[in-house]
């Protein structure tokens, strides 16, 4: 899997990586995919047991799939939003949406995580941090799961956020730390 | 130094995705009706997941274009959630799966509220009106400032009065 493109989802502020596997960038896969119920029936499915963890609340499928579209709805105009006002507000900038990956130390270039807004949200975008209002997004997912580390749709997200990073830092001799949102 | 050299770098040679933000546009202005189209998408899956379960025809998306006389494409369009449909292609849709796709709030009628011929109610008409409810209804009894009439003889009963605004429906 390599990086083909970036493209300027909100310009000077809000990027996004194209991968050669993919038709389009990643920001905009994301939306596409949450806003398809085929593509939504058929991941829960796959992860019907994740689903039926008692931290879901016994939610169904169809309900899953209408909660997911909702939620990126509003996520996706959230993240638009303090993008653009990120630009001029000190206080309202995409730092407010992302946080560490993980907790403990933070870098420069940290891997970060944004969530979604309808709580608790299974929606994530990963994304690097260059700057307080200035990301880039490596991938995105339904998280079900409390880790990382257990799925295989959520191992491919780590690894795009290190390939991300090391794209952004190609040519360069400083380190880039890393974003996830969830 | 190195923040900027990456800015740089994602400034010069990023892509503007103006494709996106279109879409993303589009669906903000069209959000009442994509609302719509995305539940009955989830409902129309639904029902031919439950159909291919107990191998009920039709239980797949093949199957419902022949039974709806239509190609697979627009049903994998409908299946998109984001395709315009009509009423007779919901209803159609519905009946072929046998599921309710789309419901109208019905307005309610407390079976309290139904007039009986026992019931005597006034209402005020404007005068304008007054000739052709005179013609329509016949008994017309005028007081001070109200007219009333005898309604008794022809009401049927699915003339009723609508409490939060007196609005009252009288099918002779």
């Amino acid at each position: 899997m390599k990086i083909i493109d970036t493209f300027a989802v909100v310009e000077e502020s809000l990027y996004s990586v194209q991968y050669n596997t993919e038709a389009t960038h990643e920001f905009a896969k994301c939306f596409e995919l949450w806003n398809d119920p085929v593509y939504l029936r058929e991941f829960f499915e796959q992860h019907q047991e994740d689903l039926d963890n008692e931290f879901w609340n016994g939610i169904t499928i169809d309900e899953a799939i209408i909660k997911t579209r909702e939620d990126a709805k509003l996520f996706e105009q959230e993240l638009l939003e303090i993008a653009e006002l990120g630009k001029t507000e000190r206080l309202e900038t995409l730092s407010t949406l992302f946080e560490p990956l993980s907790t403990g130390v933070i870098e420069d270039y940290e891997k970060d995580k944004a969530k979604g807004m309808i709580r608790p949200s299974w929606l994530r975008i990963y994304a690097i941090r260059v700057d307080v209002n200035l990301f880039v997004v490596s991938g995105g997912a339904i998280k079900l799961t409390p880790t990382m580390n257990e799925t295989d749709h959520l191992i491919l997200e780590l690894d795009k956020l290190e390939i991300t990073k090391q794209y952004l830092l190609d040519d360069e001799n400083d380190q880039l730390d890393f974003v996830e949102s969830y | 130094m190195s923040i900027n050299n990456i800015k740089n770098k994602l400034l010069k040679n990023s892509k503007k995705d103006t494709a996106w933000l279109e879409k993303a546009k589009w669906r903000k202005e069209n959000e009442e009706w994509l609302d719509i189209s995305f539940k009955i998408a989830v409902k129309v899956l639904s029902a031919l997941k439950a159909n291919k379960a107990t191998d009920t025809y039709p239980k797949s998306q093949k199957e419902l274009a022949e039974a709806l006389d239509c190609s697979p494409q627009y049903i994998s369009k409908l299946l998109k959630g984001q395709e315009r449909l009509g009423i007779d292609t919901i209803t159609k849709v519905g009946k072929i799966l046998g599921v309710k796709l789309i419901e109208v709030p019905q307005e309610e009628v407390k079976k309290e509220e139904m007039l009986s011929s026992e019931d005597k109610f006034t209402v005020t008409i404007k005068a304008k009106e007054l000739m052709r409810f005179k013609y329509h209804f016949g008994k017309l009894i005028q007081d001070d400032n109200k007219l009333s009439f005898d309604y008794s003889e022809m009401i049927e009963t699915s003339s009723y009065v609508r409490r939060g605004d007196n609005h009252l429906k009288v099918v002779a």
